[in-house]
């Protein structure tokens, strides 16, 4: 789990500007998927988001980000990602009972975000409003606020500011639109009406997290480093999106009985039998 | 400054490096006596002075350069070699030597060199003294010997002379002799050299890691010293007949278990699977060639093989311009200076975490030396998704072509001035 305060920040409907976005992110790390992985139905992610180590690291890192100094004349803005606040609605009761305290005293504004915070080059408007509601409905049933703030990662159409008229939107720019995080992103915008269309929920769930700005940022030929690098990201979420195709490929021929070989492709989507 | 090798006359990476780092070196003012232990006549260089320790080079000839001095002493050794591989050399030019077709072996070679390479370092460690008592050297303020070759040469010069020592190491007989053990002799002089050197300069720190850990060096001596690379200009669309409409894979480098070539034949057969359109080259020669062409045998592969054998710089550019992707498989790896080279010629690069160049580059691949399968999923995945080749292609060469040889150059050169500073020089 990354407490991150995000700064970079451009406000769009207001002058204002934020400095300073605390977010609740675990860090998402793709199994070691590779080309002969495909076809075995191997789990992309690792399993349980939020493992029992660092859950326990959890409250002590939200306890010392609001800690002594703060007072409520310097209220912070949280982003607790859909699918972090449920596993911790579901897992861990203590770190939520700080953050709930934190809410109610007013010295924290909760803000929304696209359910997974999937990259909003993904999502059409309509569906980045139904992610934000989804969000927005389990704030309030967890905290009964909803958010004053809507983050995303990418500027937001007339439409959807339109769709939320009580908030503020504020655009990280994450992305930097490299060479690889375009290619990518034109498979997967390719791919993603076949995967609804088969409508296996552990597959979808999966290319949402696939989807999250966190990854795609990550494939950012800039950002290389000694350590990190970003070919193997791409060259890992490619060959689950070859996957992917493969097994919407075999839900579409399972009835008749065909196997198809395992294929591997620059663009996966062409792949999809159609 | 002792060295065992310079180009042209060389077998391994070191003796690039050497030419390399004097070449530099010189053009940032600094003045260089370059001895070895055997220099042929044709050997020149127009910015160092080339000492032969052999034959004494003389004075006239040796001032007729300009600012640097190379030195050599007959030898068959090479930086690079082991002590077994030695034997075979001198074996096999004894066979010819009877035979009568070996024209270059005077008669003298025996009385020369020692029968084995531990007699013939020494010899060079002995002639070096004498041409310190007759005073053959200019004045010179540092040491600078290069492996452990030079190594007892270096440190008779040291006591001699009480000038302060830079043991420069490029490679230890830990990182030679990957899992068969080390040869107690070669690693007593290569310890008799790290304890005698005021500063001991490693190429990656890999290297450091071994010198503390299997030498006892304190690690406050050590300073890490990555090499640099040499700017080479891509010539793709090369007409080439063995490549065709296939992708090519290539291996350079000497063929042998620290190289781990074997790997390199077991991800071939995997790529196969998923790209049958590839070949494979490899370059170089060593003990395990003929285990490799073997295996590829066993697998059936054999005609997606081209096994070149020893090759030189222009087979090397060859290569490069062919290859769509360029492997360094090492187990264990000094420094490495090939996937550099590749990375300028426009070959996107995949080289093992275990090697020291690993620790220098970030536009390239890096996977474990074990992982077979994430290496060939690796060379898959650069071979079909050609946006990630090119951009891998583009980002490699910047980097590499930003690789020169001043900033080593400029550390040693802070080495120096540490080292006599304090010497109150």
């Amino acid at each position: 789990m990354v407490i991150r305060s995000e700064s970079n920040n451009k406000e769009i409907n207001s002058e204002n500007s934020y400095s300073d976005i605390v977010v609740l992110e675990p860090q998402i790390h793709l199994n070691n998927f590779n080309i002969f992985d495909l076809g075995s139905n191997k789990n992309v992610f690792n399993k349980g988001l939020i493992n029992h180590e660092i859950r326990t690291k959890i409250p002590e890192k939200i306890n010392s980000l609001f800690g002594k100094s703060f007072d409520n004349s310097s209220k912070k803005t949280v982003l607790i990602p859909g699918f972090v606040l449920s596993q911790l609605v579901s897992e861990d009761s203590k770190s939520l009972d700080i953050l709930k305290n934190k809410v109610s005293d007013g010295s924290v504004i909760l803000s929304s975000a696209p359910f997974f915070r999937t990259s909003s080059t993904i999502l059409s408007d309509k569906e980045l409003k139904s992610e934000i509601k989804k969000h927005e409905s389990l704030l309030k049933t967890v905290f009964g606020k909803e958010s004053s703030v809507v983050v995303l990662d990418n500027e937001a159409s007339e439409k959807l500011i339109n769709a939320f008229p009580n908030k503020k939107f504020i655009v990280h720019n994450r992305l930097q639109n490299s060479q690889l995080q375009n290619k990518l992103i034109v498979e997967l915008k390719k791919i993603k009406p076949f995967l609804f269309d088969v409508g296996d929920n552990l597959l979808i769930n999966d290319f949402h997290l696939l989807t999250n700005n966190q990854i795609i940022s990550r494939i950012d030929e800039s950002k290389a480093s000694v350590d990190s690098s970003p070919y193997e990201e791409y060259s890992a979420v490619m060959n689950i999106l070859n996957d992917f195709v493969n097994r919407i490929n075999n839900f579409k021929t399972s009835e008749e009985g065909i196997v198809n070989d395992i294929q591997l492709s620059e663009s996966p989507s062409s792949l999809i039998i159609q | 400054m002792f060295g065992w090798e310079f180009p042209p006359f060389f077998a391994g990476g070191v003796g690039m490096v050497c030419y390399e780092l004097t070449k530099q070196l010189t053009k940032m003012g600094i003045e260089i006596d370059y001895v070895m232990p055997f220099k042929p006549n044709s050997l020149r260089s127009d910015f160092l002075n080339l000492l032969n320790a052999s034959d004494f080079v003389s004075r006239e000839e040796a001032e007729s350069q300009t600012s640097i001095n190379i030195t050599k002493v007959k030898s068959l050794l090479t930086a690079y070699q082991t002590e077994e591989e030695y034997e075979n050399t001198l074996k096999t030019i004894n066979k010819y030597k009877k035979k009568g077709s070996l024209k270059t072996c005077n008669d003298n070679t025996h009385k020369l060199y020692g029968d084995n390479l531990l007699e013939e370092i020494n010899l060079f460690a002995q002639r070096v003294s004498i041409m310190v008592e007759e005073g053959l050297f200019e004045e010179f303020s540092v040491i600078h010997a290069h492996d452990w070759t030079t190594v007892p040469a270096a440190v008779v010069v040291k006591r001699m002379t009480e000038k302060p020592l830079v043991v420069h190491v490029h490679i230890t007989e830990f990182n030679k002799n990957s899992g068969k053990g080390v040869n107690k002799q070669i690693y007593d002089i290569e310890r008799q050299g790290f304890m005698s050197a005021d500063i001991i300069i490693t190429v990656s720190q890999n290297i450091k890691e071994t010198l503390i850990k299997h030498y006892g060096v304190p690690p406050e001596k050590i300073r890490v010293v990555h090499n640099g690379n040499v700017k080479m200009t891509p010539v793709k669309q090369r007409d080439d007949s063995f490549k065709g409409d296939n992708k090519v894979v290539s291996y350079l480098g000497r063929v042998t278990g620290m190289k781990n070539p074997e790997l390199f034949v077991e991800m071939a057969a995997k790529v196969l699977k998923f790209h049958p359109k590839t070949k494979f080259v490899m370059g170089g020669t060593g003990d395990r060639l003929q285990a490799c062409i073997d295996r590829t045998k066993e697998l059936g592969i054999f005609d997606k093989f081209y096994f070149h054998g020893f090759y030189n710089r222009e087979d090397a550019d060859f290569f490069y311009d062919i290859s769509d992707v360029f492997v360094l498989p090492s187990i264990r790896e000094p420094f490495g200076v090939t996937p550099l080279e590749a990375m300028c010629k426009d070959t996107p690069t995949i080289v093992t975490k275990q090697s020291g160049v690993a620790e220098v580059i970030k536009h390239a691949f890096k996977v474990d030396w074990w992982d077979v399968d994430k290496m060939a999923s690796l060379v898959i995945s650069l071979l079909k998704y050609p946006v990630l080749h090119k951009t891998m292609k583009k980002f490699g060469r910047l980097e590499a072509n930003n690789l020169d040889w001043q900033e080593p150059a400029r550390k040693c050169i802070m080495i120096y001035n540490e080292l006599t500073s304090s010497e109150g020089i």
